[in-house]
This record gives structure tokens, C-alpha cells and sequence, in this order.
């Protein structure tokens, strides 16, 4: 099995922020969450792998094949946060505007989706909800055949129930083999159900790239009275109170604390926001 | 194939649909050369990562109870130590009901048996 998405020293500058050497990969036919905080530069990640900017330098290859091929962009789908269709169109001015790009474009497919997702082919495209744009988006990819999609926080604004419908289109998506997704989200019961491999980037650069269980497992939530000074080089994201402390301790180094301590599985909320703390005041 | 897993278990999702597979396998429910769920469509259905029931699948062919086939899926074996080991029960029990049997009908042990040789070798 191949990768599906190839990524390598990527590096992006722009005026005050920069994307530095980022490097991952994901294998066909898995799901891929892409977290990190609002500015860590998951979109610009997203952008330069769709063409959308281009990169200062690295490598991008999607399918087996560099990122500006042409063929590359038949096979793939990109749904992005901002709506790209035009506000007047229908469902079907989409299909007719968009069908001439993919030479994979499946009519009835197209149908079964409007259908299925309870799309109005008849009903512009601007007095649709945010749900059902995304949904519309989904249909139009999943209709051309899509061997990969890039999807850019597909769930952000969606109440939980349009959410969890989302997320199931994904899964079903999934379900035919060699189909690969890579969604940023900052949502992570989303990561939780859906994701095999979680991609976590923050201020620019790459801070854990592999299986989702993998990042949790090697770490643990701390609480207790007094962090004892020998240890606390190893806390991450100390935050200390007149009662207690708390902090994020990579499983290795919870040996030796006092009795006394708390000691639970993190989830991944909880790594995520103790690094980032770690992050800020570091 | 029936498979609940609990999201609150302290055992990892993966480890749950093993030992559930693995329990449906020993007791028969699931029969030798019988189709598993594919492994996309499990985790799809569990609302777990596909990673997850690959590890699932995956260690249940390591303890030879499940083999797989290209392009086709996974299937339930035969003939590995432990089924056998279900089959010698099996078997126990069905010639203990035929032996109570076959006394309830005052068969005697030379009758019994040629009875047996004639299933065994039809």
C-alpha cells in the first residue's frame, strides 16, 4: 500500500508567519485528522498541497504523482471552509459547471447523492445551510470518483446532529478501498470516531505526525499537591493553584511521584491543549 | 457477526471486537469458511478508525483463526488446534447422547458401533 499523500519540507514564508519543513505522510485508504490551533497554518498546509498558493519550497505528492500534475486533480476533491460556488447556482448549474473538469463525473451518482442527502437540485445555492452546502460539496466530489479528499474543517459550524451526518458520509466514503481522507477539524469527538492518523501542527511547524492511539497512550494527565521539583522538568502545560497543580507528563517519566498523585489516561483534547500551553509560555 | 463495543471500556476498542470475534469462533456461531464483515465496512458500522479493525483482524490471523484472501476478504479457518480442540467436544457430546441413546433403545456396544462405521464411511 502507497501513499496517498506525500508531503516533504514543505516551507511556506509569508510576512510574519511561516510554514517550516513540514514533513508527513499518509498511507492509501486511511483517515488522517489534521489538528492545531486558529493560525497554525493547516489551511496554507491545505492551499499548497491543492496548487491554491504556491509553496517557497519541498515536495507535494498526491496519488504517487506531484501535486500540479493534472491528472492528480482529477482524482482528488478539496472542500473548503469558504463556499466556492456561485451564490445564484442550483445543484444542477453546479453539476453542469463543474462536470466538464473530471472525466470520471457519474450522472446518476450525482443524482443518488442530491437524493440521499435531501438536496434541492432546484434551490440556489445561497439559501442552503452550512450543513447542506458541505453536503452539496460532498455530493459534487463524491460523484467524480474521488480517490482523495481534502477537506478543510468540514464540521466547523455544523450543530451535532449535521455533524455526526457528515462525519457517516465520510465513513461510508471510506468503506470502498483506496479512498483517503485528510480533514482538519478542531473537533475532536470528529477525530475520535473517524481518524487513524492525526497530524498536529502549531505556530508553522509539525509537533506529532502518526496513529491517533499513539498519541495518547504516551501520555497521562497528572494532578497532585506539589510537583516535586525533580520533575518538573518533564510537566507540560503546568498550571499550578494554591491547591494543586496539574500538567501533561509523558508516560516515561510518571515513576517516582508521590503516592498521593493522580495518574489518568489523557485524551486528546488534553494533549493538545497542554502543549499548546506549553507552546505559549515556553 | 455480532459486535458491541463499549467507547467507556478501559480495553482498547480493538482488543473488544478480538475477543467478541474470537468467543464467536470457539462457540461455533461463526462456522469455518464463513465470510468475516470486511474490514472497512467494521469500522464504518463500529464508528471506530479503520486502523482499529485492521489490528483486530490482524491478530486474529496471527492466532490462526481467521485467514484471508485477496481481494476477497477475511474468512473464518478450520482445522486450527483450537477448533479442533471445539470439535473433540463436539464430538464427545454427540456420542454420549448416542450412546445413552442407543442404550435407551437396547442397542448393544457392537451395534453402536457399526452404525458409527457406516456413517463414518458413507
Amino acid at each position: 500500500m502507497g501513499n496517498a499523500i506525500e508531503v516533504s519540507n514543505l516551507c511556506k514564508e509569508y510576512q510574519g508567519f511561516a510554514l517550516k519543513n513540514i514533513s508527513f505522510s499518509v498511507p492509501e485508504g486511511l483517515c488522517c485528522g489534521f489538528v492545531g490551533p486558529n493560525g497554525a497554518g493547516k489551511t496554507t498546509v491545505l492551499k499548497a498541497m491543492t496548487g491554491m498558493i504556491l509553496k517557497s519550497s519541498g515536495e507535494i505528492c498526491l496519488l504517487g504523482r506531484p501535486n500540479d500534475d493534472v491528472k492528480v486533480k482529477e482524482e482528488i476533491g478539496i472542500v473548503f471552509d469558504q463556499p466556492y460556488f456561485q451564490e445564484s447556482w442550483t445543484p444542477l448549474d453546479i453539476e453542469r459547471s463543474i462536470k466538464p473538469f473530471y472525466p470520471n463525473w457519474d450522472d446518476g451518482e450525482y443524482q443518488k447523492y442530491l437524493s440521499r442527502f435531501e438536496l434541492d437540485p432546484k434551490k440556489k445555492y445561497k439559501d442552503f445551510s452550512r450543513g447542506m452546502k458541505m453536503k452539496l460539496a460532498m455530493a459534487v466530489h463524491l460523484s467524480h470518483n474521488a480517490r482523495l479528499l481534502l477537506l478543510d474543517e468540514p464540521t466547523s459550524g455544523l450543530d451535532p446532529a449535521s455533524r455526526d451526518e457528515l462525519i457517516d458520509i465520510m465513513r461510508d466514503y471510506l468503506v470502498s478501498e483506496g479512498r483517503t481522507i485528510l480533514f482538519s477539524t478542531h473537533i475532536t469527538s470528529d477525530l475520535e470516531h473517524i481518524a487513524d492518523l492525526i497530524v498536529y501542527i502549531s505556530q508553522g511547524s509539525l509537533l506529532f505526525c502518526g496513529e491517533k492511539d499513539e498519541l495518547t497512550a504516551s501520555y497521562c494527565m497528572v494532578r497532585g499537591g506539589r510537583l516535586p521539583e525533580e520533575k518538573r522538568k518533564f510537566a507540560i502545560g503546568l498550571r499550578e493553584h494554591d491547591n494543586g497543580y496539574e500538567c501533561l507528563m509523558e508516560l516515561a517519566h510518571i515513576d517516582g511521584l508521590p503516592l498521593d498523585t493522580i495518574t489518568e489516561r489523557a485524551a486528546i483534547d488534553d494533549v493538545i491543549v497542554h502543549m499548546e500551553r506549553k507552546e505559549k509560555y515556553a | 457477526m455480532r459486535i458491541q463495543i463499549s467507547m467507556q471500556s478501559e480495553i482498547p476498542a480493538y482488543e473488544q471486537i478480538k475477543m467478541q470475534i474470537k468467543a464467536q469462533i470457539l462457540s461455533g456461531e461463526l462456522a469455518a469458511g464463513e465470510p468475516l464483515t470486511s474490514i472497512r465496512q467494521l469500522a464504518r458500522d463500529l464508528q471506530v478508525s479503520i486502523i482499529t479493525t485492521t489490528r483486530a483482524y490482524g491478530d486474529l490471523e496471527a492466532e490462526g483463526l481467521i485467514y484471508t484472501v485477496q481481494g476477497r476478504g477475511c474468512f473464518v479457518k478450520g482445522g486450527s488446534e483450537m477448533i479442533r480442540q471445539q470439535y473433540l467436544h463436539i464430538v464427545d457430546e454427540a456420542l454420549q447422547t448416542a450412546a445413552d441413546k442407543g442404550k435407551a433403545a437396547g442397542l448393544t456396544l457392537g451395534e453402536l458401533q457399526s452404525k458409527l462405521e457406516e456413517k463414518f464411511y458413507g
